[in-house]
């Protein structure tokens, strides 16, 4: 017998679901569950507005549920409703299954089998190999990456060999990232990220261009982790769809004048990074470092034939933590990214450089925490400030006050959002 | 007669303590004794973690815990099962026989989803919200030869158990700086080994706070405290862990103490 592509795609599906279903209902059958409602509401006011930019209630409901035969299956929601409508002005409510795995050990394996978010890497704040999942931008990067982290349907597997665990991940999720639009708050406008035309030119989308096939356009990947003299050491591979689509582009003269046509297509790239962390007295050191071989930049060039060119990117992160005072941690981080075939026409620059400042001050028997987060670019000036102070009430109630202060030039990354400064004061209670 | 009388009793008050002294064990005797006590290979053990504020707020951690030597070299972990705020953070530790190597410590922080290595030079200050530092979480009812000078001073009765007093000061400025102490007053069970008591001074000379450990009972053979508690005299507040489901004997795989564990938790 003999199965086309396709077929064979439906087949492998079908078993994939009906295995997922055989394990749940295993699971299901002679279990202990334990549920978890987390109840929030943020307020942010815009300070340069004198309005609220956000007020957001949101509910996140959590089952899991414990077989005695070394099964747990985990469902997380999440709803949400901003009374404001202007970070994502097209819904003011989103509802979604985030996660809804099944874990389970196999010898000395574990395998987790369904939606889930798979996290990589050491840095704090900036992503170099946390790039498994795609990331929600409809806030920049304000949001927890918890929060703003696109779950995937993965297959994971950690398989134990001797000192080291191999994690392989299947992942047949053609989800990419999600980006602010047109009237929303957070919509990029530097032309550091959004290629930009000559005068005279008008722009017009064509619609995106995404993989479609399960198995054909699924991402791989993998990663060894060992704990050798002292390091934690990881050496990770994925081959994935960038998640970031490119921007296409065919010029054409009309009876309207010349129109680039902009066609979004997401593009595959070979990831191959690593990551380390130790600790020295009071100081921890950690750092990440990726290389993907296939990079696709938009170009301002009128003359190139698709506004596209191609090259390879090292990124990395390299942190110090010093925890020298008690309660107190200091920690600065340096990040990079590199472009090997570098053209001064491209949208970016050549070399990104980006510093970050973190302090955390824990009080009261870790009740209250005040943390500064600092991320400064280097290379036009701009940044984000984030102080914080948290107090947990109690076991239930948490409160939050805080601000993200944008700065710089409208070119920058940050600077773009600058017109978005804001305060913040959030309560959650978690039951 | 009478002159005889008070130069006898003159001696005889000189010559105790010295005879009281000799027959009581050095601090270092006392040391090497509690650290021989069997704690079994491996234990695994509920702790419920109660932490009051000075106005009586209480806030209530339960937990598993997991300890298991390897040869010489003792892993620690500890997974918090609630509230849900904490649930699902582990904390991890190393400790190695060789004292001039540092300890390997390790924070899963849920929200973060990532397992941060974390200083163990720190072991001085207190472990995620409650009294006991780090230092202490990791030595349990032991205590480190190698940081202190200590002397045995006494004996007295704890809770109906006659004790050794033994009191130990760090064994220079900077250990006395990491440990946050000064000096350590210890009330060690003459029987079983174990403080039942112990008062801890604070660099700046103040008194600090006071453990006292109860509820003493042999599980499996093995001497187990069942209730620690701890009250912070500086601060009012105080912390209380009481075990459960104590088990030395079903076998912990070693996997349990590794990163990937931490990550997924129990």
């Amino acid at each position: 017998m003999t199965c086309s592509p396709r077929e064979r795609c439906v087949v492998a599906s079908k078993a994939l679901v009906a295995s997922f279903t055989l394990l749940i209902n295993t699971t299901v059958a002679a279990a202990t569950s334990s549920n978890s409602i987390t109840v929030g509401n943020e307020w942010a006011y815009s300070t340069q507005a004198k309005q609220t930019q956000k007020f957001e209630t949101t509910l996140k409901p959590e089952i899991e549920i414990n077989s005695g035969r070394d099964m747990r299956l985990t469902a997380i929601g999440r709803i949400r409703y901003d009374a404001k409508n202007q970070i994502d002005v097209d819904n003011d409510t989103d509802a979604e299954l985030r996660e809804f795995y099944l874990e389970t050990t196999i010898g000395r394996s574990f395998l987790t089998l369904g939606k889930q978010q798979i996290v990589w890497g050491k840095a704090d704040g900036l992503k170099v190999l946390d790039v498994v999942n795609p990331q929600e931008w409809r806030e920049f990067i304000l949001d927890d990456f918890d929060q703003s982290r696109i779950p995937l349907w993965t297959v994971n597997a950690e398989i134990p060999v001797n000192d080291v665990t191999l994690q392989l991940l299947w992942i047949p999720d053609q989800t990419y990232h999600k980006f602010a639009a047109g009237d929303d708050l957070y919509t990029f406008t530097s032309p550091q990220q959004i290629p930009q035309l000559p005068d005279g030119v008008t722009r017009k989308m064509a619609a995106e261009e995404r993989p479609d096939n399960t198995l054909q356009d699924a991402d791989w990947g993998a990663r060894l982790s060992t704990f050798w003299n002292g390091w934690d050491l990881t050496f990770n591979y994925l081959y994935h769809y960038d998640d970031r689509p490119v921007l296409y582009r065919q010029l054409s003269m009309t009876t309207n004048g010349l129109v680039a046509s902009i066609t979004p297509r997401y593009e595959r790239s070979h990831l191959i990074g690593t990551t380390f962390s130790n600790a020295f007295g009071d100081f921890t050191l950690r750092g990440e470092a990726g290389y993907s071989l296939d990079r696709y930049i938009s170009t301002n060039d009128a003359t190139d034939l698709d506004g596209i060119v191609k090259t390879s990117e090292l990124a990395y992160v390299i942190g110090m933590d010093w925890s020298g005072f008690s309660d107190t941690l200091l920690s600065t981080q340096v990040f990079q990214s590199l472009l090997s075939d570098y053209l001064p026409s491209m949208i970016r620059q050549e070399t990104e450089t980006t510093l970050t400042f973190l302090a955390r001050r824990d009080l009261m028997n870790q009740t209250v925490s005040a943390t500064l987060l600092w991320i400064h670019n280097l290379d036009f000036d701009d940044g984000l400030a984030r102080p914080e102070i948290t107090y947990q009430l109690n076991d239930v109630v948490s409160l939050k006050f805080g601000a993200d202060i944008f700065y710089g030039d409208q070119i920058g990354l940050f600077g773009q959002f600058k017109k978005n400064n804001r305060v913040i004061t959030s309560i959650e209670a978690s039951y | 007669m009478k002159k005889i009388d008070i130069t006898a009793t003159l001696t005889l008050i000189l010559i105790m303590p010295m005879t009281f002294a000799a027959t009581l064990p050095s601090g270092d005797e006392i040391a090497n004794n509690i650290n021989a006590r069997d704690e079994g290979v491996s234990v695994s053990r509920m702790v419920v973690m109660e932490m009051t504020d000075k106005r009586g707020k209480q806030r209530i951690r339960k937990t598993r815990g997991f300890r298991k030597y390897f040869g010489d070299e003792k892993r620690t972990v500890i997974y918090y099962l609630t509230p849900k705020n904490v649930k699902d953070t582990a904390f991890m530790t190393y400790d190695y026989a060789d004292a001039s190597i540092d300890d390997d410590q390790w924070l899963y922080l849920p929200a973060m989803r990532k397992v941060r290595r974390i200083s163990a030079s720190d072991r001085g200050d207190y472990f995620l919200g409650t009294d006991f530092t780090y230092e202490e979480i990791k030595n349990e009812t032991r205590v480190s030869i190698e940081d202190y000078t200590r002397k045995t001073i006494g004996e007295a009765i704890i809770d109906g158990h006659r004790t050794f007093i033994i009191e130990s000061t760090p064994v220079d400025k900077a250990t006395a700086k990491e440990l946050g102490y000064s000096k350590v007053k210890q009330w060690i069970d003459a029987k079983i080994w174990m403080a039942r008591k112990t008062e801890f001074t604070s660099l700046r000379n103040k008194r600090l706070k006071t453990t006292y450990t109860r509820e003493i009972k042999q599980v499996q053979g093995i001497w187990t405290a069942h209730l620690l508690t701890v009250e912070n005299h500086k601060t009012g507040h105080s912390t209380k862990f009481s075990f459960s489901e104590v088990d030395y004997q079903t076998p912990i795989s070693d996997d349990l103490f590794t990163a990937r564990a931490m990550r997924r938790g129990l």
